[in-house]
């Protein structure tokens, strides 16, 4: 049985109240960092005005890596108990973690140029991010590949061993350049003695914030999406079926089941 | 006013974050925008 198509009545977007306010924070943060990123905080006395590009690359690399471990969690989630939530969690923050990853390999190839003198070099945080990348767009290919049988559950399975791999891959990203020589730096804030301080952590903190809260507002609209891409899969297979049974001769009794 | 260095960089750097991060934000929308016009009203939980 087919529902029948309703006009909807409310606003058709994937906004609500919480998601609106969600925004306005947001902004009003955002304008608050270009602030302080790029012109109350201090030049750095080596690095002088280029530091201000640590102000977006670090925050994205951090969600970055926390949209993979969104990701990683949803799959094994969706390996546990199966559920469509689960799935489009899962789908939604690779997403969203696929935009973060690639500014982040973007802001800090144009970083690298004035500090390090070059835009790329082989160096193990930079090749393994890239490899993080890589690997995201893969695994929301292979989400979007249908098999032969169109068996959902195949394509889950496949997808979900991808998204357990992504975590994993982060931990490597985050201790390459503790594991191997490297061109970029060891951790600056995550250790007990940060090597930054004053107006420069501020912002950096506030960058991750306000970042934070815009990955979070992404992330809601962006699983509302993934939700109504499934109803609308769900329906389109509905109608494929009447189609198919209407051309075999079959007839559905109105109001009655097939 | 005192002069900023590595200008060029920073504005790139920043450029490309916020447009991407804008134009990833428009697609979502407009994505949202049409999927929901498709699916009735007790489907979107959010609404």
């Amino acid at each position: 049985m087919t529902a029948p198509h309703v006009e909807p009545t409310g606003p058709a977007t994937t906004s609500s109240r919480g998601t609106r306010v969600l925004g306005l924070l947001t902004l009003a943060g955002l304008a608050l960092l270009l602030g302080y990123a790029l012109v109350w905080s201090p030049a750095d006395i080596a690095q002088q005005d280029a530091v201000r590009l640590m102000y977006v690359h670090v925050p994205t690399a951090i969600l970055a890596f926390v949209a993979c471990f969104i990701t990683t969690v949803a799959s094994a989630m969706w390996l546990w108990r199966r559920s469509e939530g689960w799935w489009v969690l899962g789908g939604a923050a690779a997403e969203v973690g696929l935009v973060f990853t690639g500014i982040c390999l973007l802001t800090g190839s144009i970083w690298g140029r004035p500090t390090w003198g070059t835009y790329w070099d082989w160096d193990p945080r930079i090749t393994s991010t890239t490899l993080l990348f890589i690997l995201l767009v893969g695994y929301l290919a292979l989400r979007r590949i249908d098999n032969e049988t169109g068996d959902a559950a195949q394509r889950g399975m496949r997808g979900a061993i991808v998204g357990l791999l992504l975590f994993p891959n982060v931990m490597i990203v985050h201790y390459s350049v503790d594991w191997w020589r490297s061109l970029h730096q060891t951790a600056t804030i995550t250790r007990l003695d940060p090597t930054i301080e004053g107006t420069m952590l501020f912002t950096l903190m506030l960058g991750i914030v306000v970042f934070g809260l815009l990955f979070t507002w992404l992330l809601v609209h962006r699983f509302r999406v993934g939700w109504l891409e499934e109803r609308v899969g769900a329906t389109g297979l509905d109608e494929a079926l009447l189609e198919r049974r209407a051309e075999a001769g079959i007839t559905v009794p109105a109001g009655g089941s097939a | 006013m005192i002069a900023m260095t590595h200008v060029g960089y920073v504005a790139a750097g920043w450029g490309i974050a916020l447009v991407t991060l804008g134009t990833y934000t428009f697609v979502t929308l407009r994505r949202g925008r049409r999927l929901a016009a498709q699916v009735p009203p007790e489907e979107r939980r959010w609404s």
